[in-house]
């Protein structure tokens, strides 16, 4: 219908409606009124022709006005056209009626135009004010030219005409009142769709907070706590050993929300700054487009990495090589501390009873060489 | 085994990389020489520069745009680039090899492999680094000369663990055979894409050296 209605679609089906109500009101006035006032008062018309073909170019009018409105198009200057056929229709009406009779049962013409301007001009209340002033004044020159400009009657066509232009109005103000309380309703709606929103971002936020407190639950917090107590203690090489492990978890944790573009890389490198803050030379390679990981394939993955680097000493070596339907984590670790003569060891820093990966190790006498295969499904 | 003295000219606008470079090929047996160095590929092309059977050029010479033109020029002249870069993206690296480098090296394996790879490039013959191994494990492009599954388990390997002992014993290959699988890789990507001299020249000491066939390709 006009740019405001469309802006809003809350807006837009009400005045849809308002629109099709106007119409069906234009055209049952037009075959259950006119028509028949027209067919039962025959004789009256000077000529009937005339008055049959006002009769006429309404009708026409209101059978091209509906498509537009039944599909909610907007007017555009396609509306000029039909305001000024549907007032020159009016206007011969008038001009059909003999004097004796204006103003009476046979003048219906000069009451519907208001309707046509309504159906054409609802988005425009002040081009519909305008239109029906422009028809009242000249519907008054006629009627005075034809010389009944008495008093009387022209108190009754202001009631009839205040009746029906009243009438009018309130549908135009309601339309009015339909847009406002559709922005309002419109406005509303996106402001709780937002909360909605950031209800939804919190408790998820708060949901990862709780499995990463959980994921620490169960390792950090003990080894910590046994820190503290003086349960374990920072001389044992095993402790040293627990505590590069978890100290990577938390990193790779923290990581983990980052919003980066190669999520996995990311986390990757966060663990291997633990490593490399030791002093343990870490050479990270990547090749391949990396996919879209779920969070727990790379939680999996890079558990797997820090395990295995938190045992180098001096170097490392971690690739990933992403391929069609799978990534590959590759992490070797020279030196001895991988003797575990042909009998692979047990893959330490998993949590994840639903293993993800398919895990080898490889034992040389050069030193230890995990790798983790992820494939897609 | 009185091996002529490699003669390598050093084109990089990091005087450490040079530096480091030239103490790399010092402490090699038997030694590189590097015979003229500097920050653009002039030193290339004057003497004594001009004359050094290999190049070895930092793809990033001050401007942003990588040296393409200049790889392009020493290419078409004949001469054995390795390119030692920072750059691992792949398309720089496949581009590099389209145009006719010799070797793609990252800054990171200089120092393990950037000696055997001018050894390679000054008899012709092929090598690959584990980062360009990586590189060509992974190419999707549509120019990519058909490998066979077991070539890219190799590249891969070799990728992982850069040493060629380890892939040997992981695939249970010898070594021997996984270095004869990844010359006969690169062979087939120099027998690919833009036509250079240099690339020519690897495939015919291929073909001479019986490492691949003329209709293997």
């Amino acid at each position: 219908m006009n740019a405001r209605s469309s802006s809003s679609p809350v807006a837009g089906r009400f005045l849809r409606s308002l629109r099709a109500a106007v119409l069906l009101v234009t055209s049952v006035l037009l075959l259950f009124w006119q028509l028949p006032t027209v067919v039962a008062l025959a004789a009256v018309y000077r000529p009937l022709w005339v008055e049959a073909g006002a009769l006429g170019v309404l009708a026409l009018v209101a059978v091209v006005a509906a498509p537009v409105v039944l599909r909610d198009r907007p007017w555009g200057p396609a509306r000029w056209p039909l305001l000024v056929a549907a007032q020159l229709a009016v206007l011969a009406a008038t001009a059909a009626v003999p004097a004796s009779a204006l103003i009476g049962p046979p003048h219906w013409a000069w009451e519907v135009y208001g309707w046509y301007a309504l159906v054409l001009a609802m988005d425009r209340p002040g081009l519909w004010a305008g239109c029906v002033a422009v028809h009242l004044l000249l519907t008054v020159a006629q009627v005075a030219g034809a010389g009944r400009g008495q008093p009387r009657t022209l108190v009754g066509m202001a009631v009839v005409a205040l009746v029906v232009g009243s009438w009018q109005l309130s549908i135009l103000l309601t339309a009015r009142a339909l847009e406002w309380v559709a922005a309002c309703a419109d406005r509303r709606a996106e402001q709780e769709a937002a909360l909605r929103t950031a209800e939804s971002v919190a408790e998820q936020l708060h949901r990862d907070r709780t499995e990463r407190y959980a994921a620490l639950a169960d390792s950090t917090l003990p080894l910590l706590a046994g820190l503290a107590t003086r349960r374990i203690s920072p001389d044992d090489p095993q402790v040293q050993l627990a505590c590069r492990i978890e100290a990577s978890r938390l990193r790779r944790l923290f990581a983990e929300n980052d919003d980066v573009a190669h999520p996995l890389e990311h986390e990757l490198r966060a663990c291997i700054d633990v490593a490399e803050r030791r002093g343990v030379a870490v050479d990270l390679a990547v090749r391949g487009r990396q996919p879209d990981l779920p969070r727990s394939v790379r939680r999996a993955l890079a558990d797997r990495a820090i395990a295995a680097l938190a045992t180098a000493e001096v170097s490392a070596r971690v690739t990933v090589v992403c391929r069609d339907d799978s990534v590959v984590l590759s992490v070797i670790v020279p030196g001895p501390e991988g003797a575990g003569e042909g009998s692979a060891p047990p893959p330490p820093g998993t949590t994840d009873p639903e293993e993800p990966l398919d895990v080898s190790w490889f034992d040389t006498a050069g030193g230890t060489w995990l790798e983790a295969a992820w494939h897609g499904r | 085994m009185a091996r002529p003295v490699i003669s390598v000219v050093v084109v990089d606008d990091h005087p450490a990389i040079l530096a480091g470079i030239r103490a790399w090929y010092a402490a090699a047996d038997p030694p590189v020489q590097v015979v003229a160095s500097g920050p653009n590929v002039g030193a290339a092309w004057t003497e004594p520069g001009r004359s050094a059977s290999v190049v070895v050029m930092d793809l990033c010479l001050g401007g942003s745009v990588p040296a393409y033109a200049d790889l392009r020029r020493l290419a078409d002249q004949g001469r054995q680039v390795i390119v030692y870069s920072m750059r691992e993206d792949a398309e720089t690296v496949l581009t590099c090899l389209d145009i006719g480098a010799f070797s793609y090296l990252t800054k990171g394996e200089g120092q393990a492999h950037l000696v055997t790879a001018t050894r390679a490039a000054a008899e012709c013959r092929p090598y690959l680094s584990p980062s360009l191994a990586g590189t060509l494990g992974v190419d999707r492009s549509p120019r990519r000369p058909a490998l066979a599954p077991r070539e890219t388990d190799v590249l891969l390997e070799w990728f992982r663990c850069e040493s060629k002992e380890l892939v040997a014993l992981k695939l249970g290959l010898s070594a021997r055979t996984v270095s004869t699988y990844l010359d006969r890789i690169r062979i087939k990507y120099a027998n690919t894409g833009r036509p250079a001299s240099t690339k020519a020249a690897l495939v015919a000491r291929a073909i001479q050296d019986g490492l691949i066939a003329v209709d293997e390709l």
